[in-house]
């Protein structure tokens, strides 16, 4: 018999490799490799449990999963980052294929066709829905893509300046960012800058509208000569779309540009709105830095996510991670590999665009399927059920006199309502957070707070969402609230 | 100075000459080609920059490594052999010659004596690389 | 019966998806959400300013245009041309390459964990919380650290983290030291990882090859993929610094480490086993000298499959390390992600790990922490609290978007439970023997690739080119020629200090047969020698690859 499920050798066969090799047992093995490092014994491993057979294990967590059916199957009105779309039949078949799913990274590209040509259609994919020359084979999530597009301004911005040889080099490098990204992504790119003498100034928004003042923005721009980069996210986090128009104008202006071009970049937490709308790309961001996760990815309690990095093509090789392309083999017929490797850590070590080396290749994967399966019109339509559905929900919970919109520019899927002080009776629940946990009673995931304590709350609808569910949010908000 | 058609070695295997029309070339040689394989890219270095001698002026890319192209003497650019952008593999086909990586001034020309000739570059390369 | 597994058969051609529609298909209908009258008939322009709008003429959308049975298709199509664990051998060194258990797959995918959003109360995550934490107990455990963040999604952002970890701490220490010191058998995200987070890498020999660098290997550098730094080979050469004595080695030399320890050296960055797939039997004075020096040790716990269960990483003075869930705790590597990659460290240095984290009250008494280490898990019936926590004194900050790639933590914990106490030890030691066993047996033939021949591997065996070269066989040959008889290839031309290096990891879940017929191939392919070994791989759908047409005009879309 075997010792393990998972192991295929029998004691019999172990005791042979034993003999093979001239090594009496364990202790002898290792001794002569570790030599007197102590070796645990079984008395020490007293905090590891019980091996568990298949059936006790599945038990085990099938159990946990029904403890969450409160939280793992209800509405979800919560984005901030990470939505819950529906995801189809057909990508999670396709994902469960072992051809996929348990390969290394495709280090021999004959042997890994599969995995390159759909990453390709995942580049090609996302390139033509963001308005991107290049898409890389993806990052981690979209707080580690940004970081890394912080690091790759830092990068151009360097280069282009390498023959300035004025004072104002010496100045310390400004990211100028929005208000309006997602607070956490710029804690993340904080971490990642800490050491590198790099200055963040924040560019307020317009407490009315919602999104980035292009006044400051000008203001600051023109007052500052060492702008490395302008960070903005589109739909931004309150959920309001953001003018990149404006944006773009300003911020390419030459005239806040002494020698070389300020760069923006684009963080988008939602993709999925480029459907509906104009994606960065066509207004000219240099770097598209966002979270891909609503494509065919489940939620994962956050992770694994889908790190979505994209380019101009003149900065390609400044781009992290890996980047997949087409070639040719031996009989002339089309073949696809990674290309540009020269950038990365293994060739380059510390002169590597990034460290980046595993990446969430499957999850790219599970897009490539996702946006396949839309096709061009489902995924407009897709799109803009998104929209209306957000829409929906919005007037009526305003309409219920409870609520106020907090901000009154466009908004995509995702908005921010201030519940109402006048309808309150003394006992808190117009906070945020108060309500959300009092909904979460109701079997409703109703937003996130936006600021702890405050009354602020960002609601988001995905096409998951029924009217049903829209009209249960209205009925218990009313209960809750009134 | 120096003679016409003559070339100069550096340890780091770049080369200068002299070409018909008392232009300084800088290039890389044939047994650097032949180590880095087929080139895909080059970084070429900055027209009118003064680079200090052992300064990194570009960088040669084949598949899967990078060299950096180094001033062997204190020189300023002239103008850059674009080709190269196009048709990197000119360095693999002619390094001396159409692969040639840029036109140079030199800030004191009796620099060029303190690199190698051809045969003692040859003899160089033959002792510590075979 | 057939000697090897071997290739032959049907294999489907499949063009681009993007060339296979029809105007106006789509492999989704759109959910009916009764959207009523009011709004059924409206469009984008009825919500939102015109202006915001894509615009097919300015912005066309290139996506193709499919029914599900076509998407369906395409893809199980093009999964037929991937090699993976599941349909060969996959012997890739440093990467153990083992078999994922399926019963992890149908955890994960059950249908309320999947789905959780991570900004949930913490009422209604309390099991996701304990799962995380039971799961730093055992880690704990196995490795005799004293906590662990699971933050970082794959190893390198691990060593990003670990890196980070060590520089915050010796800025709260008020000293600036910047250097942290890595074995050239390191792999390359070292280097990078700790240049990213303000270090200056400065490179230690353990190793000094017979020959230097021939141009055939640079040439056939590519394929390594894994840490391979033909970069670096051509500097050395221009910097002729290629004639180094001849001193087989392939450990940390004391002496050596001596003349680089001083005061600006803040970590030494350690692989171990090595990249030789070797122990580092000194490990434990280089780790005294660091620490008298006031330096700290980190280790890449890639190879972590040697000894889990059998030695602790504490036992040999290791501060901080990270550990790779998709090596040696048996979860899906993906083709290349996601994986995750759990930093653990000492004591000390908690307070320096990033944030969030998870913490634990005993219901009752608010105050009381709950158990971890001593405990058993998932037994214990502690009625405890958890919550998601940002405070820590001295944190390096965030570095994700949440905590990590749970889905994979999931897996990996699945994973322990099922091994549990009485198989916690038999993985490591079976990598190990199965290790030595292809060694062993390779050396009738190989003796002369084996820079170690006398000394027993861990996990993985490495061998030279020598043999296979005296035949005209480049190590390049060798791996596209093992593809045709039904292997993945090793890892080749890693580390770069070995010459035309072939890197074999067995792992413990394959078997003595598959092992046998693995070394058989071997030895045959150099007996047909080099006429047959440069034309492979023969029965793949696609031959070897135009990387410098793919490099020369890149086509990424």
């Amino acid at each position: 018999m075997n010792s393990f499920r998972y192991i295929p050798a029998s004691n019999k066969e172990i005791k042979k490799i034993y003999k093979f090799i001239g090594i009496k047992d364990k202790k002898e093995l290792f001794y002569k490799i570790i030599g007197d490092i102590s070796l645990i014994e079984e008395k020490d491993l007293s905090f590891m449990p019980d091996q568990m057979d298949e059936l006790s294990l599945y038990k085990y967590f099938s159990d946990i999963n029904d403890k969450l059916r409160h939280s793992g199957s209800i509405p979800v009105f919560a984005g901030g980052g990470i939505y819950d779309h529906y995801v189809p039949s057909a990508v999670d078949a396709i994902m469960s294929r072992a051809e996929f799913y348990t390969p290394y990274t495709p280090y021999q590209p004959e042997v890994s066709q599969g995995t390159l040509m759909a990453l390709f259609e995942f580049q090609s994919m996302l390139a033509s829905i963001l308005g991107m020359d290049v898409v890389n084979a993806s990052m981690y999530d979209g707080a580690e893509s940004l970081a890394e597009a912080v690091l790759m301004s830092l990068r151009i911005y360097r280069q282009n300046r390498q023959t300035v040889p004025n004072a104002e080099n010496n100045k310390k490098i400004k990211f100028l960012v929005s208000k309006s990204v997602n607070s956490v992504y710029i804690e993340v790119v904080k971490t990642f800058i800490k050491n590198l003498d790099i200055v963040i100034e924040f560019i307020d928004i317009d407490f009315e509208k919602g999104y980035t003042d292009a006044d400051d923005l000008t203001e600051k721009l023109q007052k500052n000569k060492n702008v490395c980069a302008f960070i903005v996210q589109q739909p931004n986090y309150l959920g309001i779309i953001e003018d990149l128009e404006i944006i773009d104008k300003i911020v390419h202006s030459e005239k806040y540009a002494p020698s070389s071009k300020p760069h923006l970049i684009v963080c988008s937490s939602e993709p999925f709105s480029f459907g509906t709308i104009t994606p960065p790309g066509f207004y000219n961001a240099d770097i598209f830095a966002g979270e891909g996760n609503s494509f065919g990815n489940y939620m994962n309690f956050g992770g694994p996510l889908l790190g979505l990095f994209a380019t101009k093509k003149e900065f390609i090789r400044q781009m992290p991670g890996r980047i997949t392309g087409k070639s040719k083999d031996s009989k002339n017929q089309d073949a696809y590999q990674f290309i540009l490797a020269t950038r990365e850590q293994h060739i380059r070590r510390q002169a590597a665009t990034s460290n980046i080396c595993t990446n969430n290749s499957l999850n790219a994967l599970r897009a490539a399927v996702y946006l396949s399966l839309c096709s061009k019109e489902g995924f407009k339509e897709i799109s803009l059920l998104n929209l209306k559905l957000s829409h929906i929900l919005c007037e009526k919970l305003i309409n219920t006199g409870l609520f106020s919109l907090k901000y009154t520019g466009n908004f995509y899927n995702e908005f921010v309502l201030e519940i109402n002080n006048k309808n309150k009776k003394k006992n808190k629940k117009n906070s945020a957070s108060v309500f959300i946990n009092e909904m979460m009673k109701k079997g409703i995931l109703a937003g996130i707070s936006l600021e702890d304590g405050g009354n602020a709350v960002l609601i988001a609808v995905t096409e998951k969402i029924g009217i049903k569910d829209i009209d249960n949010y209205v009925k218990h908000s009313i209960e809750i609230l009134s | 100075m120096a003679d016409n058609n003559k070339f100069y070695f550096a340890k780091s295997h770049e080369w200068i000459s002299i070409d018909s029309d008392n232009f300084y070339n800088i290039g890389i040689s044939d047994f650097a080609q032949s180590e880095l394989g087929d080139v895909v890219y080059t970084q070429l270095p900055e027209i009118g920059r003064h680079y200090k001698k052992d300064e990194k002026i570009g960088e040669i890319e084949s598949v899967k490594s990078v060299s950096e192209i180094y001033a062997p003497v204190d020189l300023t650019i002239k103008s850059v052999n674009s080709k190269l952008n196009e048709t990197p593999e000119l360095i693999n086909d002619e390094p001396f010659g159409e692969g040639f990586i840029a036109k140079i001034e030199l800030n004191n020309p009796s620099d060029l004596l303190s690199l190698m000739d051809k045969n003692s570059y040859e003899s160089f390369v033959k002792s510590n690389h075979e | 019966m057939k000697k090897f597994p071997g290739t032959s058969g049907l294999v489907f051609n499949e063009d681009l998806l993007l060339n296979q529609g029809s105007k106006g298909v789509s492999g989704i209908n759109i959910p009916a959400n009764n959207l009523g009258s009011a709004h059924m008939g409206k469009t984008a322009k009825d919500y939102i300013d015109a202006k915001f709008l894509r615009n097919e003429k300015k912005s066309p959308l290139l996506l193709p245009e499919v029914s599900e049975s076509t998407v369906v298709r395409h893809f199980t199509r093009l999964s037929s041309w991937n090699i993976c664990v599941d349909t060969a051998f996959y012997p890739l060194g440093s990467c153990t390459m083992k078999y994922n258990p399926k019963i992890n797959e149908t955890i994960a995918s059950l249908s309320n964990i999947k789905n959780l959003h991570p900004m949930l109360p913490a009422d209604y995550i309390q099991p996701i919380l304990k799962i995380i934490y039971d799961f730093n107990s055992l880690l704990c455990g196995l490795t005799g650290l004293d906590e662990f963040t699971f933050n970082p999604q794959a190893g390198a952002a691990g060593e990003f983290t670990g890196m980070k970890i060590i520089k915050k701490y010796f800025e709260v220490k008020n000293e600036r030291r910047n250097i942290v010191l890595i074995p050239d058998s390191s792999h390359g995200t070292n280097p990078a990882s700790s240049y990213i987070a303000g270090f200056t890498p400065v490179e230690l020999k353990t190793f000094f090859a017979a020959q230097h660098s021939s141009s055939e290997e640079l040439q056939n550098a590519h394929d390594s993929g894994y840490g391979h730094d033909s970069a670096y080979i051509v500097n050395k050469i221009k910097n002729n610094d290629v004639n180094i004595k001849n001193k087989s080695n392939g450990y940390i030399d004391i002496n050596e480490l001596k003349k680089y320890i001083n005061k600006d050296v803040a970590a030494i960055m350690i692989t171990n086993p090595n990249t030789f797939g070797l122990f580092e039997k000194n490990i434990r004075e280089v780790a005294e000298l660091i620490h008298k020096n006031g330096s700290l040790v980190y280790m890449d716990g890639a190879n972590f499959n040697a000894f889990i269960g059998n030695c602790r990483v504490s036992d040999f003075g290791v501060d901080i390390l990270h550990l790779n869930l998709h090596k040696t705790f048996s979860t899906p590597h993906g083709g290349g992600g996601p994986g995750s990659g759990p930093v653990g460290v000492k004591d000390f240095l908690k307070e320096f790990l990033p944030v969030p984290y998870i913490s634990a009250k005993k219901q009752a008494t608010n105050d009381v922490p709950c158990a971890s280490n001593n405990e058993q898990v998932p037994n214990d019936e502690q009625d405890c609290y958890y919550e998601l926590k940002n405070e820590r004194e001295y944190s390096i900050g965030r570095i994700s978007s949440f905590y990590g790639n749970f889905a994979v933590i999931l897996r990996a914990y699945s994973y322990l439970l099922s091994l549990g106490r009485q198989n916690i030890s038999k993985i490591s030691e079976l990598a190990v023997l199965n290790a030595n066993y292809m060694k062993k047996r390779l050396k009738d033939t190989f003796l002369e690739s084996d820079p170690f021949p006398e000394e027993l591997c861990m996990h993985e065996c490495v061998l030279n080119d020598n043999v296979f070269r005296a035949e005209g066989i480049s190590t390049l040959d060798f791996a596209k020629s093992i593809i045709d008889y039904g292997f993945h290839p090793p890892t080749i031309y890693f580390p770069k200090n070995i010459h035309g290096a072939i890197m074999i990891e067995p792992t413990e879940t394959e078997s003595i047969k598959t092992m046998d017929s693995f070394i058989d191939a071997m030895k045959e392919i150099k007996k047909k020698g080099n006429k047959y070994a440069s034309k492979s791989p023969k029965s793949t759908k696609t031959k070897r690859l135009n990387e410098v047409l793919a490099n020369k005009n890149p086509v990424f879309k």
